[in-house]
């Protein structure tokens, strides 16, 4: 998801002493000079002349860059940081712990700790009344369903969650806090306090100490609209010639009846978008169409990455050097969103009464243990922040997973009803579908969810007539946000399942069925956008039902029918055609090289364990005959150095302006997004540093340069026909010895296509598919800014895409379910993907296998009530929410098919690697179980073992 | 073995709940004594007294196996697992632990941890030294008991079979315990 920040203000960066932390720091006040703000990054010494040991030779790893960390147990995750590990920090630390309210049918009234003892006391209890009496300033994360803005419970309000953080409780120390945590575990009826009966409408406010409700209108006895902006999409196409769509026409809202002319834009919009879905509902009536219909339900789920939350602050209070009024939030944390809680944390106490004058932010920004989007502008670094405010010192949160399942951000569940119009030659000539996206009592991110569901609608399939709702309708559950599919698991689910049942009831194959439907090059999606990248869909679908998997299904499953007491078997297929990226992309890279020739790289980007450091760090080998030996991640701050912005309103004809500056991590953003990055940094610095670096040198005796396109890496050294092979360490130190560049910092943004520029750079010029660019002179510690020119910026209209790049997959599983218990085992799995260039084979196979593993945990095993004894409930835990153990896989038949890449880029397929495999689960046991045949349908995720003996009975 | 002397001996926290006994265990070569709460999971005591965060919590109940130690009872015994988020670190007293941070001890990698490396076993890591530490106590447990190399998976998946990874889909971490324990002589008949 992106988020347009913009780093305004910064001070220096360093890397501190423990492993895989980076130390971002900025500092609110006037700009530092740009001297100031680019500390060259320190590289450990080594010869040079040997490939760190990860490396397997260039463009290769042995094993992850981070790996060796993660097999020591050295300290690398948020979780394992203490205040005596930090240097500077005073050894004494705090620990907080969030008191969370179970309960939204009552009116918060306060909190009783009476039942700790007096020695178990907190040192501080922050509520909402200190938030708001200290002008605390809230993310536009924290929207509840009204609009306002929260984070503690109100006194006098219902909840708006299950799960609302009702306190912030500060101990003195962690003894103090695990003897009273152990008390109070469990004990929410005898902490939380409400006032008695329900809430009614109209009712007066309560006034025995409670704080005055405001205006909120209560969230128990209104149906919310959806969480804004809501996405309806309506495409009509005929012959050939798209008539109506998001793209050609604009955003469109068709129950949107404005009152302003009618003839104004939006109204013609939306009455021209009202009277072609009358046009797309007329299809459905048309003589020999079949029409499928249902309403499909997915649950929710947790993401469930294996450390809970934690995290460290300290509100230094002291001003820093250099005499800036305020003090200094030191963080750590491990998170995927290091922009959006850099500028959060900064805003937190931006507003004029607030009394914590925050003057520098420093984030650690550590590995996280597992991200699926989790930790994506999740709440926890705000309660830190907060907690560090309120303490003397520093102060650590360390969530059990009780608490992570209460607070951490979940996958929406949904309510999906598709209908789909089939022609008597299986086209699908029409679809209506309607998508619930069932968010929480916050906004976050589920807006953008129910956004990309609506976008992957209607799969990977042409349909030219289609409308499209998708909302995300505010509800009083756990908050929910981006993860993993984001949206696209949800919407291929139900889009798949009565693809399957239409098949059936057309009694055509379910894979050709798909494949005479199957997008291809050329055609266009939901929103009108053209497809003009390869759409391998037909491929999938080819090579899926050339395996034996699939051919010889019925007969095998005919053949263990035989035995009367044996397993029931299936075998179900499913495609799926996710995007990646967020349909406009800000992305940034620096690659820097030292005098003895090792490489660095810089990025914003996390690695959540999806391999980007990795991926990053073999990705310069291509420019610079080399891997980097180091990568920085998690780092926004130093790219100030670009001096961009990326202000509403700007144009691309402004050189230091960009459409999106930076956006959180994701794994589906590394391989096309953040790699065009790194490589492009790398690119820019040999033509500018490098090249003419070896041209010094091999012009020194007389010679003569080579052409740049006649050089080419081999064994560590440039090579040339006539000139010597020159050694990267030897081309380092002539660099390093003339003040040459040594290193270029690169943005990059992506919508439909890269924005295109030229950039002259000491008197040569070339066009780079980047819009912005700096490079830094050896020694050096100013960056110089090269301002574009002649930028070739994509068309107004691809905002309208929605998205333009995808991965598409498919998946065929195999399933046996034991007839007296219902209990499915999944057998097999074969996906076949479209991963473009594969950048490192072991770590899209992990992305692949454990991507399998989520989705049987989705298909099969992972459920959490939306709202009431939900994960708010704080009574959830490992030993009631199943995930995938390793019995649940199928290990040894695990298969995965890659289609041959249609150019040089690589693609994001974290997301497109899960997408299929649980509607093709759900279709195996409908095969298995004859399911369809009988009309009864597998309709809700998960499907567990007492779904499927009412479907046997 | 050594005794860290200089950290002997610990006063214990104050609070109600907290009777405190005193522990004397070897942690990865080293003794260490000192008193601690009665209700002090090994996990904490490994955390916060000895700064030991190698060791992780994940679930805090014993069911995803993320905090996996080997505990040798006497000196003669086999290794054994122990789930330090669930067992107090008092009923470890006299007792013999390697946790992850022991496996290499400053070191070398062991087997276990190059083929996990090798292997691209982990993704975010986060269970790895779950899985280290299984893995380690089942090739000691090979060393005293070969098993036939028809049963090698089925010991392997009830030795690690219960331990939860969100991020791999356990095929690399399977093989790689595989591997090693076919590598060294003698485990596998």
């Amino acid at each position: 998801m992106s988020i347009r920040f913009t780093p305004t203000r910064r001070d220096f960066i360093r890397t501190v002493g423990a492993a895989g932390v980076t130390l971002i720091v900025n500092r609110i006040g006037p700009a530092a000079s740009t001297e100031a703000a680019s500390t060259a990054p320190s590289i450990p010494k080594a010869e040079p002349s040997v490939p760190p040991e990860w490396a397997a030779g260039d463009g290769k790893a042995r094993y992850r860059i981070d790996g060796i960390p993660k097999v020591r147990g050295d300290k690398i995750y948020a979780r394992d940081f203490r205040a005596r590990d930090m240097e500077g920090w005073p050894a004494t630390e705090r620990m907080a712990l969030v008191l969370r309210t179970t309960r939204v049918d009552r009116r918060f009234k306060g909190i009783d700790l009476s039942i700790l003892p007096v020695e178990l006391m907190p040192q501080k209890i922050v509520t909402s009344d200190d938030l708001a009496s200290d002008a605390i300033t809230l993310p536009s994360s924290t929207t509840a369903p009204d609009g306002t803005k929260v984070l503690l419970a109100d006194p006098g309000q219902p909840p708006v969650y299950y799960g609302q953080p009702a306190a912030i409780l500060i101990f003195k120390d962690f003894e103090t806090w695990r003897q009273a945590s152990r008390i109070l575990q469990f004990r929410e009826d005898d902490v939380i306090l409400y006032y008695p009966g329900a809430p009614h409408a109209g009712a007066a406010p309560p006034q025995d100490g409670g704080r005055t409700p405001v205006s909120r209108p209560d969230p128990i006895l209104h149906q919310p609209a959806p969480y804004q902006p809501a996405t309806y999409l309506t495409r009509y196409a005929d012959k050939g010639v798209e008539r109506f769509s998001q793209v050609k026409d604009g955003y469109s809202n068709p129950y949107q009846f404005t009152t302003e002319s009618a003839n104004s834009d939006t109204e013609k919009v939306n009455r021209e978008a009202r009277h072609w879905r009358r046009r797309i509902s007329a299809e459905f009536e048309k003589p020999g169409v079949k029409v499928f219909e249902g309403t499909f339900h997915t649950q929710v789920i947790d993401p469930m990455f294996l450390e809970p939350e934690a995290g460290l602050a300290w509100f230094d209070r002291s001003a820093p050097e250099g005499g800036t009024a305020g003090g200094t939030m030191n963080l750590v944390l491990g998170t995927q969103s290091t922009n959006g809680d850099f500028s959060t944390t900064l805003a937190l106490f931006a507003a004029e009464g607030c009394p914590f004058k925050v003057a520098t932010v420093v984030l650690n920004s550590c590995y996280p243990g597992g991200g699926f989007g989790g930790r994506d502008v999740s709440i926890m670094p705000l309660l830190l922040s907060i907690a560090a405010a309120y303490s003397d010192g520093p102060v650590r949160i360390a969530q059990d997973r009780y608490q992570q399942f209460q607070s951490g951000l979940k996958q929406l569940g949904a309510r999906l009803h598709p209908r789909l119009a089939v022609d008597p030659e299986g086209r699908f000539t029409a679809l209506e579908y309607r998508l619930d996206l069932l968010a929480g009592g916050n906004n976050n991110y589920s807006q953008w969810v129910a956004q990309l569901a609506a976008y992957c609608a209607a799969g990977g399939y042409d349909i030219t007539k289609v409308w499209v709702d998708g909302l995300a309708v505010p509800t009083t559950g756990v908050v929910a946000g981006s993860m993993r599919g984001f949206g696209g698991p949800q919407a291929f689910f139900a889009i798949e399942c009565l693809i399957d049942e239409a098949a059936a009831a057309l009694k055509i194959d379910p894979i050709k069925l798909r494949r005479i439907n199957a997008l291809a090059k050329g055609d266009h999606t939901v929103t009108g956008a053209p497809l003009n990248q390869k759409m391998p869909l037909a491929e999938i679908c080819d090579i899926a039902a050339k395996q034996a998997l699939w051919r010889d299904r019925d007969a095998v499953r005919k053949e263990k029918a035989k035995h009367k007491h044996g397993p029931l078997y299936g075998v179900g297929f499913a495609l799926a055609n996710q995007a990646y990226g967020t349909g406009g992309d800000g992305v940034m890279a620096e690659v820097f090289i030292d005098a003895t020739g090792m490489i660095g790289v810089r990025t914003n980007c996390v690695d959540m364990g999806n391999g980007s450091a990795t991926s990053l760090a073999i990705s310069t080998a291509k420019s610079l005959g080399a891997n980097a030996r180091e990568v920085i991640t998690g780092d926004v701050v130093s790219f100030d150095a670009l001096d961009m912005n990326s202000a509403s309103g700007g144009s691309w004809s402004d050189p230091r302006w960009t459409s999106s500056m930076s956006m959180s991590s994701s794994a589906c953003l590394t391989a096309f997004h953040q790699v065009h990055a790194c490589e492009q940094a790398a690119a820019a610095l040999f033509d500018t540093g490098l090249y003419p670096a070896a041209c010094r040198i091999w012009t020194a005796g007389g010679g003569k340069a080579p052409e740049k396109k006649a050089t080419v890496w081999k064994d560590g050294a440039l090579r040339a026909p006539g000139s010597p092979p020159l050694p990267l360490a030897q081309i380092a130190a002539e660099i390093f010895a003339n003040g040459l560049v040594s290193g270029a910092m690169v943005h990059a943004f992506y919508q439909g296509q890269w924005v295109a520029a030229k950039y002259t750079v000491d008197g040569v010029t070339a066009e780079r598919p980047i819009d912005g660019f700096s490079t830094r002179l050896a020694a050096a510690t100013a960056w110089r800014v090269h301002d574009r020119r002649e930028v070739k910026a994509p068309p107004a209209s691809n905002a309208l895409w929605g998205r333009s790049l995808y991965a598409p997959s498919g998946a065929l599983a195999a399933v046996e379910i034991d007839r007296a218990t219902g209990a499915v085992q999944v057998v097999e799995i074969h996906t076949i993907l479209d991963a473009g260039r594969v950048i490192q084979p072991d770590l899209l196979a992990g992305q692949s296998q454990g991507g399998v593993a989520m989705g049987i945990g989705y298909a099969l095993l992972e459920k959490l009530p939306l709202t009431e004894g939900g994960a708010g409930s704080g009574r959830w835990n490992l030993d009631r929410y199943r995930v995938a153990r390793a019995g649940d896989v199928p290990m040894g038949r695990l298969k995965l098919t890659l289609l041959p890449p249609e150019g040089d880029t690589a693609k994001g397929i974290a997301e497109a690697v899960l997408c299929p495999i649980a509607p093709a689960i759900v279709n195996a046991i409908s095969h298995a179980t004859g399911s369809h045949a009988t009309g009864k349908r597998f309709d809700s995720l998960p499907v567990l073992a007492e779904d499927i003996r009412k479907v046997l009975a | 073995m050594t005794t860290d002397l200089s950290e002997k001996i610990d006063t214990a926290p104050s609070g109600p709940a907290a009777s405190a006994k005193r522990v004397r265990v070897t942690i990865n070569g080293a003794v260490h004594e000192r008193v601690v709460p009665a209700d002090l999971s090994l996990l904490d005591f490994l955390q916060e007294d000895l700064n030991l965060t190698g060791t992780k919590l994940g679930c805090g109940i014993g069911v995803c196996k993320g905090c996996t130690v080997a505990v040798r009872r006497v000196p003669s015994a086999q290794l054994v697992p122990m789930l330090a988020c669930s067992t107090p670190a008092v009923n470890l007293d006299g007792q013999s632990i390697t946790t992850v941070e022991g496996l290499a001890g400053g070191g070398a990698l062991t087997p276990l941890q190059t083929t996990f490396l090798e292997k691209f076993a982990f993704q975010c890591g986060y269970c790895a030294p779950g899985f280290l530490m299984a893995a380690h106590i089942l090739l000691d447990q090979l060393r005293a008991a070969p098993v036939s190399r028809d049963k090698l998976d089925a010991t392997i998946a009830e030795a690690c079979g219960e331990h939860i990874c969100r991020c791999t889909g356990y095929v690399r971490y399977y093989e790689a315990i595989r591997q090693v324990a076919l590598a060294e002589p003698g485990l596998v008949r």
